[in-house]
Order: structure tokens, then C-alpha cells, then sequence
């Protein structure tokens, strides 16, 4: 019974930290303690009247997370998104910054159809970590980065890859600033929908990550 | 293999975490490579001159980089050649070398010029051993065009000069360091030994170095001179009597004296006649003791006890000042000093006030002390008066006896202060509106550059000040004229050291027998309170002495429209690709939506392609119409201009020599041996299309008359463009330059030349065109009179020291929010800046056009220009009071703010910025702006002002007590009076119906959502007898549409889409509007020239809501607005 109920302080916990954007909400919720991102008027509704996704041009300002500076690596991170994203015109690289804490980790999609996650020990960033995967067709990706630099990325409730950032003999940065849907990176900028973002502190277990 | 890592390891220690370091070891041949009979025996390198030389192994790859650079060496000369002596030398790249009068000198190189000497120290004694170290650190200042090294020369761990040498790039190579010989080759090669060689890719501190010196044996090294204390002096101390006032400090005092020289026997003398003293207070045991012996004088006056020796050694006569009140010793190791910078046939030469030569004398005479020291060179009186019972003012003249030698410029006053250590102890320092640094003996304030030149930016008064809990120190060089110094304060071996040095003129062709008459007096002034008390000493100072004081408020010499002036945008049409035609539409527009005039800083008005400084002659056909355009609306427009260079290459893009050598170079800046001193932009100020490289743009001198008319006629033809004022670039801001050029007409190094160069133009332009008005980048207080405003950008008004001292006589015009529209790393700072203009009365803004899409902003820009204008009469006409403290405090927020204010990283600030002005009639405003997007609660101390409440003012009405809460970005004012009279509750009323007019503004549109209104004729036009989607709309405010225009939803509060231009549809018809609905109940309000045509009631399942006989307007924009609570998503309407 104590162990039922350690867990789910833990949960509700890690829950009442978490980012829970709904962009198919109407209009967009944050489900989560952390607020909605700021939307000027600038930023166009995408997905469809029926179901809404907030839509990025590929040459929008990244969009600042209000107070999710404690998403911090040394705690391990949990993120999931519902993204459709669109291939770039031709002359442009095909490069996606989805998330990115500044100096700290990001999680985008390169040109070569790969989700690239990479941390910086506050200096440099690393050499990057990469996975295949599909970002043409709506799936819900979940990614986990332990506090050990382990990683997993769930595909639409299944494990879909395991891997490690251990041998990269560098610890990362832990830092104040705020997470960023995009970067200012030249180039990064996300082009498609998308329709929910969670991010949460820690790695979740099997069991939430499939209801997160 | 074994032999080489016994080489690598044992001769060499690198180390890679602090820096790359290199020791060389002196017990392996294999560290050196020995040449032409240099020998290493025993631990020691031997040259005998001639070509003797060592070429240090592993050197070859030490470079300044980013991080700096620090060789230091321990040396012996064997005997003082008559010319110089090279020690180490990286060839073509830096060097320290020993010149025949004994002061060491570092070079730095270009790889084909000696572009910097760096000197100081004394006459090196022969044989004895000594540590020297040269660090060379990398100056970046991008925003001034100035780019190259601070290099600074240490000798036994102790800092002798530091100098600042712009405009090259080191040659960084990769050639081994030499021991013994240098540049100069054969003649100035080393006799002597050396027995300690260092490296290491960073910038020791003083403290690093001093402890680097202190381990070696070679070396017994004290921080001064020590000498034992006598017998009889310790017995003499012994028999001081117990009930002496303040026996201890006395006695401690006279130690500190004698261990650093001064005579015991007087001493023992004067002490031993304390028997007979019997006294009660300090002030009658001075005056007995006094009259007993002249061997030590105290003087005492009310708070201040100073000590003076008539045979202090070689120490200074001033041994000790007591502050009474808080029962310390004010000064450190040393108390006070000076030194002498002198010239002899182009050979520099320090004299310093411990120098032997001195021949010393003492008269004290009631409050005063006259110190004077002579020898054959030169002679020193120092006049020290104790004005009032807190304040010691010290005036310093130097003769120089020597007719061949010539005086420089004079360290002074050399001051040593003790840390003070109850709670926190705090520095001001002048640099922009005041720094204040924490535990200043110990650490260092990014936000502070030492040794800078006033008056510029980095140091814009002449005052510091020293306080923790207990008491404070103010110390100055309070000189009315305000002529070029050099301000260095600083903590230095557990004391914080501060020191001024002036400059003295001479005669052009003298080579000697010059003097120094110090303008105005240094002040050491004991006080309780902190950075805002000590400046209203300084203000004090100013306000009777100061050439450049403004007297009367309002300033009057100011147009009453610039002072009122509620804030300025920077418009940069070309550069910023707003456009012409755009940026007219939305500066109109927004003079409309403030409700207010308000100033633009216009650039681009001319061709700045051409960088032709100093003509501005390249202006554009639509200038002037522009500028009328914006007169006619109250817009105020002020032009980039810059009045103090002239382009080397001012023809064509930057291409050819125009007006350069025939006019402008006989009026630039020249350097002793008649150079020039150059700035150097490039392409990151140009577009495309211009050259690629980085310009030299000449800096001229004020002094100068014919640069003085230059600047008048020019000022007279940009006048006639129709601007209502100028923007005088960098004359404030940048390095002040001591003039060496006898065909202007002033007196060489003079100082006073600089400001009464800039105040005879500036004076000569205000008369010739009156109305208008005049500022110039950041600022420094000795322009106040002949500026009508600083545009300080680069401060940040976290302190505002400065403001305390000078608001209302001069007005601030801009701080810098950055250049691009939104960047989210430093989005919160926008609101934090704007709030401190507010609160520092300085006019809001300097945000670039872009900056107004964002409805926050907007907003916030508004309520802030209304702030201003609603409490004018206080930022005019009052004084800024001592800084708001909270007894409940809202709490702290820490962010980004920016490119040039980024020096600390995170800015930290209260959330709550607040600022209190009082007016000469007693009553007094506290402001108090929520800077951040959170309501907080706080309680501000407003009793401690000494007045009543009269009224709390906030945007939603008046609130009981100074408990307040204020919403997201919203502010309060408090209304403070001596008593409760009829004008003041009739102020109160003002402040509550003006605070409430504040709260009811709204975003209103964005500028170029007007712009499109107003030019939407280029539109195609929407024919709403189809269905036309709701993401068409040519406007769209608190809502979102869709990437295909088909559907606009996520609904905010008051969500409005103006389409236009729309077909007419004349006759009457239906209006259909189809909606996708999700919850909530509403109004979707239908408008046509302000008319409404329908007012439509929606819910939850309402999916097409309908409204007959309408008739649309030819010619007008439709606008749909939706109140309530619903939301769902707005598909198309239609007429039919």
C-alpha cells in the first residue's frame, strides 16, 4: 500500500510539473502546471477545423516555455509529441528543432530523417545522438533521456529504440533557462502541426509512458 | 624514450584545466635552447651581453587568444647598461624591456610596428633579484569600433601601469621565446641572470602573481618596507595613558607609521610629552598635545581625527584618519600618496611620493595641514583642509624644478582604505548611471573597466564611495571643470585602492620646468547611508561648483517639447526594410494610438552606405518630406549624426580620400610623436554592396577651431532638412584624448581642452538654432550643460546613482531593447527597461519600430509614455529621493537582457521597479511598475520619506493602505505630502482619474495592421456574395486563423477580424455566418465605420447564424468582433 501510494505521489507529482499542450483543443489547453506558451496572432491554426494543431512556417521564433527551467538533465526527461512535420523546399535543408533547452539538450529531426537528440556540457554541444523514424505520417512519439544518458523512444505506445549517450564522457549542463519549442538556429526551423507536446521531469515507467 | 620524458615531463609542466601553462625548469639544459655564451649553471641563466640569449623550449604556441596571456620572470641586471636592456622577447610579438632610467617597458607588436609601450616601475637596483610579469588581455569594445589589448606590467607581484592599446592585431606566432635579447639586437642584450620563467594562456590577478613572487627564495619580499618598532617607542606606547581618548587608534596608527619608515626617536618624542596631556575629549587632547611637540599633529573636527607626522619616512605624512562615529580607522596599509608622471627627452619616469629625494616638511595650522615635498626635480605642496566636521578636502601643485624634465601627469590622491566589515561592504563606482559593487577588497564587477578616462560612458562622475552597514566613505576628485582624468578603484591586497590622475600642460615647444595646479579638490567625506547618500554629496559639490551644472528647473534652455517628450522610437527604414512609405504609416499611426507626440530616432535619412563622417551631406529626396509629413503630426524627428570622427576614406563607398587630408586631418587628435587615433567600423554597419573591410575613421579634436565650425555649419544645414533635433554620436560615450597638436592653439596635454572644445560648439550650435534639441550617445556628466539629453543605451539604471545626482537637469533618451523584433531569451527585459525609464525619469524607449507589432508591448509602451506625462512636473521640476524599500517585497526576477547588457549574464531585478520624486512643494511620488506578466502583492516603506499618504493610485482606482497587488504589468503611484492640503487632495484627484484613464487603454491595432488598413488599395478586393473565410481577414487581433484561410478560431477575449477592402453590396441583404461552435455563449458584433450593422447572439450549437436586412458601405472595412465565452471556430460568412 505505501509503495501504491510513493508511486502515485510521484506520478501526480511529475504530472503537475509537466508541459500538456493540446493545440486540438479549442482553444489550445495546457493540461499541465507549466502555462500555454505564448501565441501572437502571427502563429496559424493548422491540422483541420475538426482537429487543430498549431502550425509552424519554418521561419517562426521559437516559442519559449514559461517556467520549464527545471527540465534539467540531471533529473531525466520524459517527452512525448503528436507532430506532423512537412519536408522543406527544395534549396532548403530538411532540419526540425522541435525542442531545445539552451545550452542544455534538444531533441530535433536532421535531414537524413533522424530524431536527433544532443546535449551540451555547457560549453559545446556534443556530437549528437541519432534514430531513424517518420515524421510524414501522425505519430505519437515518446523519448525518455535518464540521468545517465540512457535513452528510449517510444512509437505510438510501443518501444521503438533503446540506446545510450554514455560513451560521449561528458556531463551535461544544468542550467536555468527555459525549454523552446524550435531554436534560433538558422535553418531549424520546424515546418508542420503540431498537436500535443508533454514534457515531464524524470523518466517515466512502461506503465504511464503509454498514458502520457 | 626515457631521456625524452624525463624532457617533457620534468622540464616542462603543462596544464591543461586553468589555461596552457609552461614553468620552465631551470635544473634541465634541455628547457633552454643556450646561444652565443649564454650559460645555465646551478638554476640560473647567465647572459654577458653581446649576443647572448636563451630560446625557451615549448614556448612557441602560447598566444593571447581569447583568454590573455601572463609571462612573468625573475631577473637580476648585473649592472644598469646606459641604454636599455631586453629581457624576454616573443619575436614581433611582445616584449619587456628595461630602459636606462630605470622604468620596465612592455611592447606589444603588429609584426611590423611597436604599437604599444606600456611603463612603469623604478630604477632597478643591480644584482638585485626581482619578479617582472606582462599580461596581455584582449579588449573587445565592438560597439566603439575599438578592438585590441590591456596590458599590464607587475613588478614583486605589485601592478605598476596598465594600458589600453587599440586598433592592431598582435602578431601571434609561432616562434620560441627569448631570454636576454630582444627587438633592439646586439646593444640593449641582457647582463645579468635569470632564474624563473613562466607562461600561462590567461590573465594572472595582482594576488596571483604576488604569491607566484613570494615563493621564490631569491626573493624577500614585503608588501612596502617593514621596520622593527624600538624599544623605546613600544616602551613609550606603554606609558600613552589609559584614559587618552582613543589611545588605541592612536597607538596603532603610530605602529603602522614606524613599521613603514617614519622616524621612532620623533615619534618616542611626541608620545612620551601624551604624559602631561590630561584631557577629556579628543578635540582638547589635540589642542594640548599640540602645543607640546611637532613631532605629530592631530587634528580633529567633529567626526573626522586625522594624524599627521612632520618626519613620516618614506611614508606619508597623513598616517591615519579616525572616524569617530563608527570608531574605525578609515585607511588600509597606506593611506593616501601621489606620484608623479614625468618626460625627459621622450624617456618616462615615475616619482612617487615614497621617494627618497624628498625632502619633507609639515605645517599644521588650526584645521589645516600644508605637506610639501621637494627635491631636485620637482616640488609638491599638498593643502589639506578639514572643511566641516566630516570632510577632508586636499588640493595638490606641482612645480617641476627640473627645466629639461616634463610633468606629465600626477597620481592623486593615491588612496588605501581599510575593509570595512560590518555586514556587506559596498562600492559605487561611476561608470554609466553607477555601479555597485559587492565586497569590492576582494572581487571585481564585470560592469567595471579600471583606469578609464573621464569623461566618457565607463566613467561619468568623479566620485566612489565605500559603505557597509556602519558608515561610509565618499571620496572624489571634485574638479569644476571637469577635465580629463583617469579613475582607478579597486580592491588591492585586502584594501580596496582607489586613485585619480591628472594631466598637466605645457607650453607647445617646452621641454620642461612645466606645473600641475589641480582644478578643484580631492574629498574624503565620512557618512552614513549609502550609494543615494553619497550622491547627494557629490551633488552638492556640483550644484555650487560645476561649469556644467544646469540651475534652474525646468531647463529652460531645453524646448519644453523635447523635455515633455514622452519616448522615441528608432526608425531605420532601409536598414530594418521596413520602408519608406511603411514606416510613415505606422509612425502616424502610432502618434494616433498613443494620444501623445512622441520622438523618433530616425536613421537611415541619409546614404549611410557612404560612411562620408563627417558630412551627412547624402540625404535622401524623401527625407525632407518625411520629416515634414511628421511634423505636421507633433512626430519629433532626430537624425543619427556623429561629431567626432572624420573617415579616412570619406569619398565614394568608403573608397577614396575626399576632404580627409585637406581638411579634416590638421584638426584630429594627435599623440605626442603626431599620429592619429583612429576607430574602425565594417560591414556589420554596412549593406551590400559596400566594402568588406573594417574603416579607419579619424578622432577629432574639439579643441581644434576649425573642427568647432565644421560641426556649427553642419548643424545649421541638417536644421534647414526640418529635424527638430540632432543625435550627436559617440561624444559622450567614447575615450576623451589629450591633444599634443600645436597648430590648434590650446596648450599640449591639456585637459581641460576636451570639454571646453565640446562646449564651445555645442553652445555656438544651440544659439543658432533655437528650439531645437540635442543628444548624444550614453553620456558623462560634464556635458549636461551643452546637451539636452544623454540616449543612454547601454546603461542599464538598475543603480541610478547618476539620476539622483542629475535628473531633471538633463534628459535621458533610450536605452537599448535590442534589434529584433522578438527574441524570447530577452522578451521579459523589454518590460523591466521600460519600467526603469519610467521610474529614472528618463523618456521611454528607443525600441525599434518592429518592436510595436506585439500587443503586450504596445500596451505597455502606452501606459508607461502616459506614466511619464502624468508625473512630468516631478521628473522636471523634483528630485529623485532615496530608492523605495519594501517592507514586503514582491520578489526578484532574473533574465537575459540582451547584447551590451548582458555583462553578468542573468539581470537581476526587483519584479516591482519603483522610483520616488519630490517636488519643492512637498509633495512626492512613488511609483511602482509590475514589471512581469504575474500579479504580486507587496508593501512599500512609504513612511520613511517622513510625509503623509495622501492617496494610493492605481490603474483600477484608489486602494486603502500600502498593502497593494497589481496585475500583470500594470503600475500604482503613491501620493506623499508634507501636510493634507486642498492642492494636494486636488493632485490626488488628478493622479486617480489619470491612473484610471491608464487602466482603460487597450492594444489597439498593431502598426502595420494599421499600415494595412491605410494602404489596402494594393489588396484584392472580397466579394462576400460567396463565402468568404474567416482567415481572409486583412486584420485578425486575439485570434488565430487557419494556414488555408478557410477558418480562424482560438478565440481571446475580444477577438476582431477587419476585412477590407469588401465589395459593396448596396442593396439590402442577408448576412450568413457559419461556425463551427464548441462551447460557451457569445455576441459576434458586426461593425461598418464605427455603425454597428448586427449583433448576433452564438452558443454551443449554433452552426449558421443569420441577420437580414443589411446593407454594406462602399469603401469601408467590415469588421466582426466576438464577446463572451464562446469559442469554436469561425468558418465563413456570406452576404445573399
Amino acid at each position: 500500500m505505501k509503495k501504491i501510494v510513493t508511486l502515485l505521489t510521484a506520478l501526480t507529482a511529475a504530472q503537475l510539473m509537466a508541459v500538456d499542450f493540446d493545440f486540438t483543443a479549442n482553444p489550445p489547453a495546457a493540461k499541465g502546471k507549466v502555462p500555454m506558451v505564448q501565441l501572437d496572432s502571427f502563429f496559424k491554426i493548422g491540422g483541420s477545423a475538426e482537429r487543430s494543431a498549431l502550425h509552424f512556417n519554418g521561419n517562426d521564433k521559437p516559442l519559449v516555455i514559461p517556467a520549464s527551467g527545471h527540465f534539467t538533465l540531471d533529473k531525466g526527461i520524459t517527452v512525448a509529441f503528436d507532430i506532423v512535420l512537412e519536408k522543406k523546399p527544395s534549396g532548403k535543408k530538411d532540419l526540425h528543432m522541435l525542442l531545445m533547452k539552451n545550452r542544455e539538450w534538444l531533441i530535433g529531426k536532421d535531414d537524413k530523417n533522424r530524431i536527433y537528440i544532443n546535449f551540451s556540457d555547457g560549453k559545446k554541444w556534443l556530437p549528437g545522438y541519432y534514430c531513424n523514424a517518420d515524421f510524414s505520417k501522425p505519430h505519437r512519439y515518446v523519448i525518455t533521456i535518464s540521468p545517465d544518458l540512457k535513452i528510449n523512444i517510444w512509437r505510438d505506445g510501443k518501444l521503438y529504440h533503446n540506446g545510450s549517450m554514455q560513451s560521449w564522457c561528458a556531463k551535461p549542463a544544468v542550467g536555468k533557462s527555459d525549454v523552446s519549442i524550435g531554436s534560433t538556429w538558422s535553418q531549424w526551423g520546424i515546418k508542420g502541426d503540431l498537436y500535443r507536446l508533454k514534457i515531464a521531469e524524470g523518466v517515466l515507467d512502461a506503465e504511464s509512458i503509454k498514458g502520457f | 624514450m626515457k631521456r625524452f620524458m624525463s624532457v617533457f615531463i620534468g622540464s616542462l609542466t603543462l596544464l591543461c584545466s586553468a589555461g596552457k601553462v609552461l614553468e620552465a625548469d631551470f635544473s634541465n639544459p634541455d628547457s633552454f635552447k643556450l646561444k652565443n655564451g649564454a650559460v645555465l649553471k646551478n638554476g640560473v641563466l647567465f647572459f654577458n651581453g653581446g649576443q647572448s640569449h636563451a630560446e625557451v623550449v615549448g614556448s612557441e604556441n602560447f598566444t593571447v587568444g581569447k583568454k590573455g596571456l601572463t609571462i612573468s620572470c625573475i631577473a637580476a641586471f648585473d649592472k644598469l647598461e646606459k641604454a636599455g636592456q631586453d629581457l624576454f622577447y616573443k619575436p614581433e610579438s611582445w616584449m619587456l624591456t628595461r630602459f636606462n632610467d630605470g622604468m620596465m617597458n612592455a611592447y606589444v607588436f603588429n609584426g611590423t610596428d611597436f604599437i604599444g609601450r606600456t611603463d612603469g616601475g623604478k630604477m632597478a637596483q643591480p644584482g638585485a633579484w626581482t619578479h617582472y610579469a606582462v599580461t596581455i588581455e584582449p579588449v573587445v569594445q565592438e560597439e566603439e569600433g575599438k578592438y585590441g589589448y590591456a596590458v599590464s606590467l607587475y613588478i614583486n607581484g605589485e601592478l605598476e601601469a596598465k594600458t589600453e592599446n587599440f586598433d592592431f592585431k598582435l602578431n601571434e606566432n609561432t616562434l620560441p621565446v627569448i631570454l636576454g635579447r630582444g627587438k633592439a639586437g646586439d646593444v640593449w642584450n641582457m647582463r645579468g641572470k635569470i632564474a624563473f620563467f613562466r607562461m600561462e594562456e590567461r590573465t594572472l590577478a595582482e594576488e596571483e602573481l604576488f604569491k607566484e613572487a613570494s615563493k621564490s627564495k631569491l626573493l624577500k619580499l614585503a608588501r612596502g618596507n617593514v621596520f622593527e618598532i624600538t624599544a623605546p617607542l613600544k616602551a613609550a606606547f606603554e606609558n600613552v595613558p589609559d584614559k587618552f581618548p582613543c589611545r588605541q587608534w592612536l597607538i596603532n596608527t603610530l605602529t603602522k607609521a614606524a613599521v613603514g619608515g617614519a622616524e621612532q626617536k620623533i615619534l618616542c618624542d611626541a608620545i612620551e610629552k601624551l604624559k602631561t596631556v590630561d584631557a577629556v575629549t579628543l578635540e582638547e587632547a589635540a589642542e594640548k598635545w599640540n602645543k607640546l611637540q611637532n613631532g605629530v599633529k592631530l587634528i580633529v573636527s567633529g567626526r573626522m581625527a586625522l594624524i599627521y607626522l612632520a618626519k613620516p619616512g618614506n611614508t606619508f605624512p597623513l598616517a591615519g584618519m579616525l572616524d569617530r562615529k563608527s570608531g574605525r580607522e578609515i585607511f588600509g596599509r597606506n593611506t593616501m600618496s601621489f606620484r608623479l608622471k614625468t618626460v625627459k627627452n621622450g624617456k618616462s619616469a615615475d616619482i612617487a611620493a615614497n621617494d627618497p629625494a624628498w625632502q619633507k616638511k609639515l605645517v599644521t595650522d588650526g584645521k589645516k595641514a600644508v605637506l610639501s615635498f621637494r627635491s631636485k626635480t620637482a616640488e609638491v605642496i599638498i593643502t589639506q583642509n578639514l572643511v566641516n566636521p566630516s570632510r577632508l578636502e586636499s588640493h595638490i601643485k606641482v612645480n617641476m624644478l627640473d627645466k629639461e624634465r616634463l610633468l606629465s601627469a600626477v597620481v592623486f590622491p593615491d588612496l588605501s582604505f581599510a575593509r570595512l566589515t560590518s555586514g556587506t561592504d559596498k562600492m559605487v563606482y561611476p561608470c554609466k548611471e553607477g555601479v555597485v559593487v559587492d565586497n569590492p577588497t576582494m572581487k571585481k564587477s564585470p560592469r567595471v573597466r579600471q583606469n578609464m578616462f573621464y569623461p566618457r560612458s565607463y566613467l561619468t562622475m568623479q566620485f566612489g564611495a565605500y559603505y557597509d552597514s556602519k558608515s561610509g566613505i565618499y571620496f572624489a576628485f571634485e574638479d569644476p571643470r571637469g577635465g580629463i582624468k583617469q579613475y582607478y578603484a579597486q580592491g588591492q591586497r585586502g584594501d580596496l585602492r582607489s586613485f585619480w590622475t591628472g594631466f598637466a600642460p605645457w607650453k607647445a615647444g617646452s621641454k620642461g620646468g612645466n606645473s600641475y595646479d589641480m582644478s578643484g579638490v580631492s574629498v574624503i567625506e565620512l557618512y552614513d547611508g549609502e550609494w543615494y547618500e553619497a550622491a547627494r554629496i557629490y551633488r552638492k559639490f556640483v550644484s555650487e561648483k560645476a561649469d556644467w551644472w544646469v540651475k534652474d528647473l525646468p531647463r529652460k534652455d531645453s524646448p519644453e517639447w523635447f523635455r515633455n517628450c514622452p519616448g522615441w522610437i528608432r526608425v531605420r527604414p532601409i536598414t530594418d526594410r521596413t520602408g519608406v512609405e511603411e514606416a510613415r504609416r505606422q509612425m502616424l499611426y502610432l502618434r494616433e494610438y498613443f494620444e501623445l507626440p512622441v520622438g523618433i530616432h530616425i536613421e537611415d535619412w541619409d546614404d549611410m552606405r557612404t560612411h562620408h563622417y563627417p558630412h551627412f551631406d547624402e540625404v535622401f529626396d524623401w527625407t525632407e518630406k518625411f520629416v515634414r509629413d511628421m511634423r505636421e503630426k507633433e512626430i519629433y524627428v532626430k537624425p543619427y549624426t556623429n561629431s567626432r570622427l572624420w573617415a579616412v576614406k570619406d569619398g565614394g563607398l568608403c573608397e577614396y580620400d575626399y576632404m580627409f587630408s585637406s581638411h579634416g586631418k590638421k584638426y584630429a587628435v594627435k599623440n605626442p610623436d603626431g599620429t592619429m587615433n583612429y576607430e574602425y567600423y565594417g560591414p556589420e554597419f554596412f549593406r551590400k554592396g559596400t566594402p568588406k573591410v573594417q574603416a579607419p575613421f579619424a578622432i577629432m579634436c574639439p579643441g581644434a577651431k576649425g573642427w568647432q565650425d565644421f560641426l556649427v555649419k553642419r548643424s545649421k544645414m541638417l536644421f534647414k532638412v526640418g529635424f527638430h533635433a540632432l543625435y550627436h554620436d559617440e561624444i559622450a560615450a567614447a575615450n576623451p584624448y589629450l591633444c599634443f597638436d600645436p597648430s590648434h592653439g590650446h596648450l599640449i596635454n591639456d585637459p581641460d581642452v576636451w570639454m571646453r572644445g565640446h562646449r564651445k560648439f555645442m553652445h555656438e550650435i544651440k544659439k543658432q538654432n533655437p528650439d531645437t534639441a540635442h543628444d548624444c550617445e550614453d553620456g558623462a556628466e560634464a556635458f549636461a550643460d551643452m546637451l539636452d539629453a544623454f540616449m543612454i543605451w547601454r546603461w542599464y539604471g538598475i543603480t541610478p546613482v547618476f539620476m539622483a545626482v542629475y535628473s531633471g537637469r538633463v534628459q535621458f533618451t533610450g536605452k537599448l531593447f535590442g534589434f529584433n523584433n522578438y527574441n524570447p531569451k530577452i522578451e521579459s527585459s523589454f518590460f523591466i527597461k521600460a519600467a526603469l525609464q519610467l521610474v529614472n525619469a528618463e523618456h521611454i524607449g528607443w525600441f525599434p519600430l518592429i518592436k510595436m507589432e506585439l500587443d503586450n508591448r504596445r500596451l505597455f509602451i502606452k501606459k508607461m509614455f502616459h506614466m511619464r506625462n502624468m508625473l512630468l512636473k516631478y521628473f522636471n521640476e523634483g528630485e529623485m529621493l532615496k530608492p523605495v524599500k519594501f517592507i514586503r517585497s514582491a520578489g526578484t526576477i532574473s533574465c537575459d537582457w540582451g547584447k551590451y547588457l548582458n555583462d553578468e549574464g542573468l539581470t537581476t531585478t526587483n519584479k516591482v521597479i519603483s522610483g520616488v520624486y519630490g517636488r519643492a512643494d512637498g509633495m512626492a511620488v512613488m511609483i511602482l511598475v509590475n514589471s512581469v506578466g504575474e500579479k504580486v502583492t507587496f508593501e512599500p516603506d512609504a513612511a520613511c520619506y517622513g510625509k503623509k499618504v495622501a492617496a494610493v493610485c492605481t490603474e483600477n482606482g484608489r486602494v486603502d493602505g500600502t498593502i497593494i497587488t497589481l496585475a500583470p504589468r500594470s503600475s500604482a503611484v503613491i501620493l506623499l505630502a508634507d501636510k493634507i492640503t486642498p492642492d494636494v487632495e486636488h493632485e490626488a484627484q488628478r493622479l486617480e482619474k489619470y491612473m484610471l484613464r491608464i487602466g482603460r487603454f487597450t492594444a489597439g491595432l498593431a502598426p502595420h495592421d494599421a499600415s494595412k488598413l491605410s494602404s489596402a488599395a494594393d489588396v484584392e478586393e472580397i466579394v462576400p456574395s460567396a463565402p468568404v473565410g474567416f482567415g481572409r481577414a486583412l486584420i485578425v487581433q486575439n485570434a488565430h486563423v487557419s494556414v488555408d484561410g478557410s477558418f480562424a478560431g482560438w478565440l481571446k477575449k475580444d477577438a476582431k477580424f477587419i476585412f477590407h477592402p469588401v465589395k459593396a453590396v448596396p442593396e439590402k441583404s442577408v448576412l450568413q455566418i457559419n461556425l463551427m461552435p464548441v462551447s460557451g455563449e457569445g455576441v459576434i458584433t458586426v461593425m461598418q465605420n464605427g455603425s454597428k450593422l448586427a449583433e448576433i447572439a452564438v452558443n454551443a450549437q449554433s452552426r449558421t447564424v443569420c441577420k437580414e436586412n443589411i446593407t454594406l458601405l462602399p469603401n469601408t472595412s467590415v469588421t466582426f468582433t466576438v464577446s463572451g465565452r464562446w469559442q469554436g471556430k469561425l468558418l465563413n460568412w456570406q452576404m445573399r
